[in-house]
């Protein structure tokens, strides 16, 4: 490829990146108040991209409609998700944690296999393009990217103004404190699960209106947001809608100087030497 | 207490020795693929085991090493023509010193940092593996016939990758149970349990760690290499798949983590799980959803796994399982 | 003297946590470290057995410099531990946890060796019918006492004990003072960090006062407790203290 096609790549590949990121910010959120790395973050976006599938070629719904569909079963399946699997084990290690989550992961996986089968599926939308010299910006791309930049700016919002964030951010910096000041901590983590699987939820939903998925496709997306974790820093959101850009910059204007194929390569080298040299992520301080 | 406890370790190998030659005994081929599995996942359960359950490092991507012994060993034998016995430990060895060099800098790591730094390694190199050609990059490497003319033939080749699998097994569960009675061992739950004490009563943890790292990739690469020398083929999805080694994780903790026995009953328990749910018309299609049902049960009620849970429940049982 | 502290600081940002503090203990010598919350006792014994490297001064044992040695460097030279906050080894069982402090220090006992050593040191401390219990089911005071049961099985020649009798009832305190004297017989030196003033007033030979990270006084107990620079030091107002050292009696 030659470098006419960095530009584009590079747009393209930013644009790619909110929707990353919106996904990112749903497993560092998780991550952040309970110190729970959410294993079935994969499936529960592959769960988004069917929502608005099902919504759309069932009954017709628009899936921008779907979309805000996607949100609230997210917001719910989230809360359910934390009661059944993750409350009584809150405080075991991350082990227990993980393989909690990680059950779920092979529930869903394994039930929506049934139902849905493996086979591909896409979302046909046409929204036109932005044309301008050899960048074109298509309308779905744009659509996508105002969603994902509208919903992050709602949940900054919710968490710093409101009464309610506010208290799911004191308990993410201290359990026992924030109990201590009367909040009911478990409600809080019971609704930061859902408002982080409210997001994974979306950003899978938005991925649909773009590409085509099966409902394994949520892997791919679950290993991107670890990856994009880490350089945000664990548990840091600003650190995630950073990282996530980052790393669909990456995608984007790697894939002009080396095969496809090495992209994943270099994402992951970046991701190890990450968390060794700087544990606290990109923005974050000095390990 | 201590010196009545009992021959456990010899029981065990006698017992797992004996259920590997059934197949044998009976000329039961099918019987024989299920047993090789079964054999295979207890050596990548009991070394998982060895640095998680002992010391206390979730090795999420712990099959990275199936995958790096596989691929060395496959090469070796399909590029010179080695012998695979001979493939399999050279194959063993670079592994073991990758762990050593990958383990210095991560087991610096704690908790899920670690954790997911071996979930990036084993991506980094099942896309490096990729893109690797030498090795076959996407399309991987297999055998022509003629590879296994040297062992007698096809069949005779898959009777000596079970007679190996069966083999580093034992060695496995042996190694696994002498660290566990060992000041070594004693060191490393020392570690688990809180790293910074270990240090205050002598310990040099980064040394152990490496140790304990280092062992427990050494007997996955020897298992990897013996299942890509059966298979005949190799690719860099099934050589480095994070869902086998969460599965294997999930025996560890189904068995007993931290236990010699539980990984190996977890295994079984496993596979003999998914036999039955495979093959029964009711439950084939749900089957996932069910392991993961249970996943789930025994994460939040049977925190300590089968071989634990029995440990907790009747001490006197502590002298005889471990 | 088995052990030369000279000049050592520790710095936590800002915070002076010790301020070129110096002190030394002979074989067979308990030293107390006394001083107001705060003061840089505990960080002072973490800069001897390595967890702090200070950032000027120097540690010396039994004449070797060991100043920036890992703690496990230190723990083999023959320096134990047990903490002030009580860190068992939740999941090992008592004996297990004891074993752990036998075979690793000084001696690097084999671990029949050392489960040997580890039985003698939790019967002289009580504990030998808790021997299989997970150390984590221990309540606090059993806590503590296998805290120090675990420094103790290293064999040590100085045990840095850091407030092992707060939260131990008189009987209790009187048993620990007793395994004190017991160890100035047998040559071990130690460090003992205490709030307990009848108690440092009743086994320690000499006595080390803290504040803000500087020492302040240094003499018999008598002499330092007489001393209105550490009564000032502890409750502000000399006279109040005077009162209140009188009462706890010595
Ligand atoms: N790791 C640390 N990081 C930052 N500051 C610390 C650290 N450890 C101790 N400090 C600070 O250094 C000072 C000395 O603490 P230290 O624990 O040594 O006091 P102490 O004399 O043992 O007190 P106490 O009697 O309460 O145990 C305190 O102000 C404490 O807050
Ligand atoms: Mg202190």
């Amino acid at each position: 490829m030659s470098l006419e096609a960095l530009l584009p790549s590079a747009i393209d590949g930013l644009m790619l990146g909110f929707v990353y990121g919106l996904a990112a910010l749903g497993l560092t959120l998780i991550f952040g108040v309970m110190k729970v790395i959410n294993l079935s973050h994969g499936p529960i976006i592959a769960l988004g991209m069917f929502a608005v599938f099902i919504l759309f070629s069932s009954f017709g719904v628009n899936p921008y409609l779907g979309v805000v569909a996607a949100a609230l079963v997210g917001l719910l399946l989230g809360i359910a998700i934390y009661f059944v699997a993750v409350d009584r084990v809150i405080d075991a290690t991350e082990l227990t944690t993980l393989l909690a989550t990680f059950s779920v992961n092979l529930m869903i996986i394994g039930v929506a296999t049934v139902i849905f089968t493996t086979s591909p599926r896409s979302i046909d939308i046409d929204l036109g393009a932005l044309r301008a010299g050899n960048v074109t910006i298509l309308g779905t791309h744009g659509v996508a990217v105002a969603v994902a930049v509208l919903v992050a700016a709602a949940l900054y919002g919710f968490l710093f103004r409101t009464r309610t964030g506010k208290s799911i951010r004191a308990v993410a910096n201290n359990r026992a404190a924030a109990e201590l000041m009367g909040i009911d901590s478990r409600r809080m983590l019971a609704l930061a699960f859902g408002i982080g699987t409210a997001l994974a939820m979306t950003s899978g939903a938005l991925l649909a209106t773009l590409f085509s998925f099966t409902i394994l496709s949520g892997g791919t997306y679950e290993l991107k947001s670890f990856v994009i974790v880490v350089l945000g820093g664990l548990g840091n959101p600003t650190g995630a809608l950073v990282g996530g850009l980052v790393i669909g910059f990456l995608e984007g204007v790697l894939t002009v100087f080396l095969p496809v194929a090495w992209v994943p390569v270099v994402e992951y080298v970046i991701f190890v030497a990450v968390l060794l040299l700087r544990p606290a992520g990109l923005l974050g301080a000095r390990a | 207490m201590r010196d009545l406890r009992a021959p456990f370790l010899p029981a065990l190998l006698v017992f797992i020795a004996a259920v590997a030659a059934i197949p044998i005994v009976s000329n039961n081929p099918s019987l024989r693929e299920e047993l090789f599995l079964v054999l295979m996942l207890v050596t990548l359960a009991s070394s998982i085991n060895i640095i998680m359950g002992y010391t206390g490092y979730v090795s999420f991507g712990h099959i990275v090493f199936f995958g790096i012994g596989g691929y060395i060993a496959f090469w070796l034998m399909q590029t010179f023509n080695v012998h695979f016995l001979l493939a399999a430990i050279a194959s063993a060895i670079p592994a073991a010193l990758i762990a050593a060099l990958i383990g210095i800098p991560i087991l610096r790591l704690r908790g899920a940092y670690f954790a997911l730094a071996t979930v990036g390694i084993n991506e980094a190199m099942k896309s490096f593996m990729t893109n690797f050609e030498p090795f076959g990059g996407a399309i991987g490497m297999f055998f022509s016939f003629s590879i296994y003319l040297q062992y007698g033939g096809a069949r005779e080749a898959a009777f000596l990758a079970y007679y190996t699998m069966a083999a580093i097994a034992l060695a496995t569960v042996a190694t696994s149970y002498v660290i566990r009675r060992s000041k070594f061992g004693l060191s490393l739950m020392a570690i688990r349990e809180d790293q910074d004490v270990a240090m205050l009563v002598g310990i040099d943890p980064a040394r152990a760690k490496v140790m304990a790292y280092v062992i427990s990739a050494f007997f996955p690469a020897l298992a990897g290499a013996t299942f890509f020398f059966k298979n005949g083929i190799i690719e860099p999805g099934p050589a480095f798949d994070l869902l086998r080694s969460i599965e294997s994780l999930v025996m560890v903790v189904l068995g007993g983590i931290g236990t010699v026995a539980g990984p190996i009953v977890g295994a079984a328990l496993y596979e003999w799980l998914r036999g039955f749910l495979i093959t029964n018309p009711t439950f084939a299609n749900f089957q996932l959803a069910i392991a993961g049902l249970l996943l789930l049960l025994t994460v939040l009620f049977v925190t300590a796994g089968l071989v634990g849970s029995l440990r907790n429940r009747f001490p006197r049982l502590r002298a005889y399982i471990q | 003297m088995i052990l030369d502290v000279e000049g050592v600081t520790v710095r936590f940002g800002g915070l002076v946590a010790c301020d070129a503090a110096t002190l030394s203990v002979d074989q067979g010598q308990i030293l107390g470290l006394i001083g107001p919350n705060g003061a840089g006792k505990t960080t002072l014994l973490n800069a001897i057995n390595g967890v702090y490297r200070p950032l000027a001064g120097r540690v010396e044992f039994r004449g070797e410099d060991i100043t920036g040695l890992r703690p496990f460097q230190v723990a083999r030279r023959g320096i134990a531990r047990a903490h002030q906050v009580v860190r068992p080894l939740s999941d090992l069982s008592v004996i297990a946890n004891v074993t752990v402090g036998a075979c690793f220090g000084r001696e690097n006992l084999g671990l029949g060796a050392a489960r040997r050593v580890a039985q003698e040191v939790i019967a002289s401390l009580g504990l030998a019918d808790k021997s299989e219990t997970p150390a984590g089911k221990l309540n606090v005071a059993q806590k503590k006492r296998l805290e120090l049961a675990r420094a103790l099985a290293a064999r040590p020649m100085l045990l840095l004990a850091d407030e092992v009798l707060a939260g131990l009832n008189p009987q209790e305190v009187a048993e620990m003072l007793t395994v004190f004297r017991t160890l100035r017989e047998q040559g071990v030196a130690v460090i003992m960090i205490e709030h307990l003033m009848h108690a440092v007033m009743n086994v320690c030979d000499r006595v080390v006062v803290l504040d803000y990270g500087k020492k302040i006084a240094e003499g018999t107990p008598q002499q330092v407790s007489s001393d209105p620079k550490v009564i000032e030091a502890y409750l502000g107002d000399p006279k109040v203290a005077a009162k209140f050292l009188e009462e706890e009696g010595a």
